[in-house]
C-alpha cells in the first residue's frame, strides 16, 4: 500500500509524534505506515483521514 | 523526541502482554481464541483421566486430533485478532503469541506422529512450554525486523 502520508503531515506542520499523539498510537506506527513497512487497521486509516480531514483514499491507494 | 527509544519498550513488544486489547477492536476473535484453547486443553484431560502418562505414553490419536484441531483454531482466531490492532507493537504481540501457538501445535503433532510410529520418545511435559516460549521470541524478533 502506498501512503502520501508524509507530503499531507508536512504539509500542516505536524510531527510524527504530534500525529501519533492524536491518532493514539505510537510514534513508531506512524513512522512504519510512511516508510510502507507497516499497513494500518482500516480503523487506524479512517481516523487518519478524519484527522487530515480528507478522503481515506486520498492518502491511502494500492500499488499500480 | 527528546529521549531516544530502541522501539522495542516503547509501547512495545517485551512487556507483558496488554490482556485489556481483548475488549477492544475484534475482542470477540481474541475471546474465541482463549476459548478455543481451553477447549483445546480437554482431549488432553479427557485422555489423563483414562490413564495417559505425559512423558511416558504416547497421546492417544483421537485426543490428538482433538487437541490440534482446537490449536489450530484458536491460532487462526488470534492471527485475525492480531490483524484488527491499530498499534504496531500491539500487533506485534499478538502476531508473537498466535505464531507461536502455531508452530507449537505443528512440532508437537510431528513429533506425536513421530512417538506413535516409535520414532522418538514420548514428548516431555515441559516441551510445549520451551518449544512455544523459543517459537514466541523468534516470531517476535521477525515481526519486529518486518515493521520497525
Amino acid at each position: 500500500m502506498t501512503t502520501r502520508l508524509p507530503l499531507l503531515r508536512s504539509e500542516r506542520g505536524l510531527t510524527q509524534a504530534e500525529l501519533a499523539r492524536q491518532a493514539g498510537v505510537s510514534r513508531q506506527t506512524i513512522n512504519s505506515i510512511e516508510t510502507q513497512r507497516y499497513e494500518p487497521s482500516l480503523s487506524l486509516a479512517l481516523v487518519i483521514a478524519r484527522i487530515f480531514g480528507r478522503p481515506v483514499e486520498e492518502i491511502f491507494a494500492l500499488p499500480d | 523526541m527528546s529521549k531516544k527509544s530502541n522501539g522495542l519498550t516503547e509501547s512495545g513488544s517485551w512487556l507483558p502482554y496488554r490482556w485489556q486489547l481483548i475488549g477492544g477492536e475484534g475482542g470477540w476473535l481474541g475471546i474465541g481464541s482463549l476459548a478455543a484453547a481451553i477447549v483445546a486443553a480437554m482431549p488432553l484431560f479427557a485422555a489423563r483421566a483414562l490413564g495417559w502418562t505425559p512423558g511416558v505414553d504416547a497421546l492417544p490419536v483421537r485426543a490428538a486430533v482433538g487437541t490440534l484441531t482446537g490449536a489450530v483454531l484458536t491460532g487462526l482466531l488470534w492471527w485475525a485478532f492480531s490483524r484488527r490492532q491499530d498499534e504496531m507493537f500491539h500487533r506485534i504481540q499478538a502476531r508473537e503469541y498466535g505464531i507461536a501457538g502455531v508452530a507449537t501445535a505443528a512440532l508437537l503433532a510431528i513429533w506425536g506422529v513421530l512417538v506413535a510410529w516409535r520414532l522418538a520418545e514420548p514428548i516431555p511435559p515441559l516441551a510445549p512450554l520451551l518449544i512455544f516460549g523459543f517459537a514466541k521470541v523468534l516470531a517476535g524478533l521477525l515481526a519486529v525486523r518486518r515493521w520497525l
